[in-house]
């Protein structure tokens, strides 16, 4: 897992919008659509976010079929060729989950953690409401702080919560994961986006429930770059933003054991998570977010396919 | 040069150098955290701390403590003074001013010969070169010796100094010092003002300003007072006594001493004769009034002493006044033949009842009125009779002229020439009478009290006659308004006035007696009368006794004084006169000069040429106020002394100073002007810190 920004163009000809030029437009439906469109422009097809689809069984290939429906190992093993038929294509709910704890604030680079995820949010239910999915929002810090329930028709309203989230305390996870659990009745796509100060372990523990109910997870971590790296600031102590707890720092001294622990936690997270089938992307608040979103449906897309 | 420090508690302040110290070490630290998401990794992270508590912005840190140090040096006042040695060495010159009380106070004790010597020495310590100048003074000042480098004389003219009976002036004596030495060119220029520093000596009112680089260095010589004694006061009372006058004398007596004054004579002295004697005992500051009877024979003047005792301030021990007989002015009547006999004689009887002074009264009719009678009287009443024309009119007009006093009652018998035509000596133009009968009957109104004549009458609207009814009054017009005293309820003119030369006239348009009005039976017509007339003969009370120091007009002293008309006569004419004071000095007067300022106590002789064998005499005493030996500090004093533009004293080691350290003394204005201009760099400075930090 590589927590430094890759610049490769995955689409050729394509430009990737810069964060901070992000941040200057006003209205998140319009940041959501220029994200959006901005990569599915250079495609033949949309990617797609939504649930993978269970398979039903298989009926005799017909001419005018998809040959991408048909099951080659069948083939291999009768040589006949079969088609797969799925169970249900029905749209699926997407609740993005965003973290407004106090530490979304920090801000290096132009744009905070909390706009940035405010932006991928956007994008992201902008792209499942153009897949005719159902799009809910849920923001927290220590407890769930609002809840919008997922529909094609909330759109708006998502985007007025996103807009208007400030941060007031301080984060946690498990309290508010269960209550999302406990809320969220049809499964879905649950969308979790956080810097994700707190062990693996925990986190893992505090989506568990979520997992358990069939919800497909998918975790959005965001830091900004001096987050990764510690930055060179004058000052000999740093505060906790969310605390307000200051401890001594040396930071010629600290720099490398901080980068290092930042990359463990991160791979740590990419592992444990990974492992228990969720979907985990680290986004770098100075990365372009069309480009970021575009690597992700892509590598979600191949994953799918694979299973 | 020499740098000291006027408040040196203020350095205390200095520890205040250690606030940017700790600020440095502790507030920086809670500044400059950094806000940061989380801590959880760091937390993990073992550090050194050994840097924590290092200061960072040494240069910072060394502006703000240099601020806190100039602040307190400034609050300290610190002062630079140069020393007069370091002067010498450079071959500067010294004018002194030696400046010492002769008043009458210094006879007390040993303070003579105690300034004395310190004027000798002020004298002793000058340089071959130096310059200095005697000066006494007391009431004034007299320089003895100008400024001369001829010490030997300065010291003979000092031995032969002796102290007065004058008062003292401090102020005025330091101001002609000081203008003594303004136009000198030396160096180094000084007063020494050696004096015991009466209390009573300094006018709190005075305002004296000595140049820039003058220096005044006070040397008080007060030693211990012992018992003092003094006749502050003597009032008189008489009452009339037959054809003369018995006079009782309230003689105040008070202790002015530290020590009390016991069984002590008091004497009183009549024409140098002791006439009674007494035996008092008095406690320090204790005040008693004891009284003495005389009788008086008419046209007799008293030369009374009463004196206490016997100790160093000699010339308060005795206080001189004259006692003469009451004095009259002397007043012609002038009546018309056909008016007979008055069946009621309110005027006469109103200038009859005259107090201090009285009236003679010279009755006359008009037609048998002769020039010779203008000249033995101060004031002439025509009283409701015809103006005297012709060469009376003429010799009249001249009367007024040369000073004396003419009052016209217009009444019916009151018509003729004016004296000198229509450009005559009286204000406006006589008309008839008006009638006002009845309840239409006039008020005398608008009386201008601020006249000497009618100041009686403040205070009310026309005073005691306004509820008088005039039934009849001539009227008069043309006059000017400035002229007008008094106006009736109509406007028209009641009393006007008008001088002509040394004299005055005065017009009043009813009668003075009750057929025309009802002024003479009000209680405002006795003053009415008597004050009229005064004011028409110039009259000036006569002085009992003058003080040392005073200035005496004789002429004004002889015609107030009883049977010394003569006198005044000659003086008036400009007659030579000779003053013989108690000291046996003779001062001779010439023509036209004759006001002597009396300077010694007791009784002064005056012969005046062609005044008559009889002397003027003068009485003096010493003002009351120099027996009062309550001696102020001399550093008050001198802080009240301004000096140049700005002003303001300083101690120095020789004693109080008032000089140019004042000007030195301005190193504290500097310094808070380079704190302030520390301070707006430390805060520029700052900014420019923060503002580079936040960008990092």
């Amino acid at each position: 897992m590589k927590l430094t920004r890759d610049t490769a163009t995955p689409v050729s000809g394509t430009r990737f919008i810069d964060p901070k030029v992000l941040a200057r437009v006003s209205s998140l439906e319009l940041i959501a659509k220029i994200v959006v469109s901005g990569f599915i422009s250079g495609l033949h097809r949309a990617p797609y976010l939504g649930l993978s689809s269970e398979f039903a069984e298989h009926r005799a290939y017909m001419p005018g079929d998809d040959v991408r429906r048909i099951d080659w190992r069948v083939f291999g093993r009768t040589d006949r060729l079969f088609v797969r038929e799925y169970q249900a294509e029905t749209n699926a709910n997407l609740t993005l989950v965003l973290d407004v704890s106090k530490s979304m604030q920090f801000a290096s680079t132009g744009i905070s953690k909390l706009e940035y995820g405010r932006f991928l949010a956007a994008s992201v239910g902008y792209l499942s409401l153009q897949q005719r999915d159902r799009v809910g929002l849920i923001t927290f810090d220590e407890d769930v702080v609002t809840m919008v329930p997922p529909s094609v028709k909330h759109f708006d309203r998502v985007l007025h919560e996103l807009d208007a989230a400030t941060p007031a305390r301080g984060s946690g996870f498990e309290k508010p994961l269960a209550t999302i659990a406990r809320t969220l009745g049809r499964r879905g796509i649950v969308a979790l986006i956080s810097d994700l100060y707190v062990e693996p372990k925990v986190l893992l523990d505090s989506l568990a429930e979520l997992r358990y109910r069939g919800h497909d997870v998918l975790v959005f971590h965001i830091l900004d770059p001096d987050e990764v790296t510690l930055p060179k600031a004058e000052a000999r102590q740093f505060e906790d933003m969310e605390s307000g707890v200051r401890i001594p720092i040396v930071h010629e001294q600290m720099r490398g054991a901080y980068a290092d622990a930042v990359q463990g936690h991160v791979r740590a997270l990419h592992k444990m998570l990974g492992e228990h089938r969720m979907d985990y992307r680290f986004f770098d608040t100075s990365e372009p977010l069309d480009h970021a979103l575009f690597e992700y449906l892509t590598e979600r897309q191949h994953r799918m396919q694979v299973r | 040069m020499s740098f000291g420090l006027l408040t040196p508690l203020f350095l205390a302040g200095l520890a205040a150098v250690a606030i940017p110290i700790l600020v440095h070490l502790v507030r920086r630290d809670e500044r400059d955290s950094f806000r940061f998401p989380s801590l959880m990794f760091l937390r993990e992270i073992p550090v050194r701390e050994h840097r924590r508590r290092s200061i960072r912005h040494w240069w910072l840190l060394a502006l703000r403590c240099l601020i806190v140090a100039l602040l307190c040096v400034a609050f300290a006042k610190p002062f630079i003074e140069w020393s007069t040695e370091a002067s010498a060495l450079s071959g500067s010159s010294r004018d002194r001013i030696v400046l010492l009380d002769r008043s009458h106070s210094m006879l007390s004790g040993a303070r003579w010969s105690d300034a004395v010597t310190v004027a000798r020495d002020a004298i002793d310590e000058l340089g071959a070169g130096d310059r200095a100048a005697l000066v006494l003074f007391d009431y004034e000042t007299l320089v003895v010796e100008k400024l001369t480098d001829d010490h030997a004389r300065l010291r003979a003219a000092l031995a032969s100094a002796r102290p007065g009976d004058g008062h003292t002036d401090l102020a005025g004596a330091v101001a002609r010092a000081g203008a003594l030495l303004e136009e000198s060119t030396a160096t180094e220029r000084d007063i020494v003002l050696i004096s015991d520093f009466q209390r009573s000596g300094v006018d709190p009112r005075s305002r004296t300003r000595l140049a820039q680089g003058i220096e005044l260095v006070p040397m008080p010589v007060t030693g211990p007072v012992g018992a003092n004694a003094a006749v502050a006061s003597v009032k008189t009372h008489r009452e009339p006594l037959g054809d003369g006058d018995a006079v009782e004398l309230s003689a105040r007596i008070v202790s002015t001493g530290e020590l009390p004054v016991a069984d002590t004579d008091l004497v009183m002295d009549v024409n140098g004769k002791e006439r009674e004697r007494r035996t008092l005992s008095l406690a320090p500051g204790e005040t008693r009034d004891e009284t003495f009877r005389l009788v008086l024979a008419p046209d007799e003047l008293l030369r009374v002493r009463i004196h206490v005792g016997e100790d160093d301030l000699r010339a308060d021990n005795a206080h001189h006044l004259l006692v003469s007989g009451r004095t009259a002015i002397p007043v012609l009547l002038v009546r018309d033949a056909r008016a007979g006999p008055r069946t009621t004689p309110h005027l006469e009887e109103a200038l009859r009842q005259g107090g201090e002074p009285g009236f003679r009264v010279t009755p006359r009719v008009v037609s048998e009125l002769r020039e010779s009678d203008l000249d033995t009287n101060d004031v002439v009443i025509i009283d409701d009779a015809p103006i005297p024309g012709g060469r009376l009119g003429e010799k009249l007009r001249s009367y007024v002229e040369s000073g004396g006093g003419l009052l016209v009652v217009a009444a019916g018998r009151t018509k003729g020439a004016w004296p000198g035509g229509d450009d005559g000596i009286v204000p406006g133009r006589l008309g008839p009478p008006v009638s006002r009968p009845g309840a239409d009957a006039g008020r005398v109104l608008g009386m201008k009290t601020l006249h000497p004549a009618l100041a009686g009458f403040a205070g009310s609207e026309g005073g005691n006659l306004a509820s008088a009814q005039v039934l009849r009054y001539r009227r008069l017009s043309d006059v000017d308004e400035q002229h007008v005293l008094a106006r009736y309820d109509d406007d028209n003119v009641a009393i006007a006035e008008r001088e002509v030369g040394k004299g005055r006239v005065l017009v009043l348009t009813t009668t003075l007696e009750p057929s025309w009005n009802t002024l003479a039976l009000q209680p405002g017509f006795l003053p009415l009368v008597h004050e009229t007339l005064k004011y028409l003969a110039s009259h000036v009370p006569a002085a009992q006794a003058v003080n040392v120091g005073d200035t005496v007009d004789l002429r004004s002293y002889a015609r107030a004084l009883s049977g010394f008309s003569q006198s005044a006569a000659a003086l008036t004419r400009g007659a030579v006169s000779t003053l013989r004071t108690p000291s046996g000095r003779t001062l001779h007067m010439p023509s036209g000069e004759g006001f002597p300022r009396i300077r010694e106590s007791g009784f002064h002789e005056v012969h005046v040429s062609g005044g008559g064998t009889r002397s003027l005499v003068v009485a003096a005493n010493p003002l009351p106020r120099e027996s009062h030996l309550t001696a102020l500090d001399a550093r008050a004093f001198v802080e009240s002394i301004g000096v140049g533009e700005s002003g303001g004293t300083s101690v120095s080691a020789s004693g109080v100073r008032a000089s140019g350290v004042d000007t030195m003394q301005n190193v504290w204005w500097y310094l808070v002007l380079a704190c302030i201009v520390l301070i707006g760099l430390d805060t520029l400075m700052s900014n420019s810190l923060s503002r580079r930090e936040r960008l990092s």
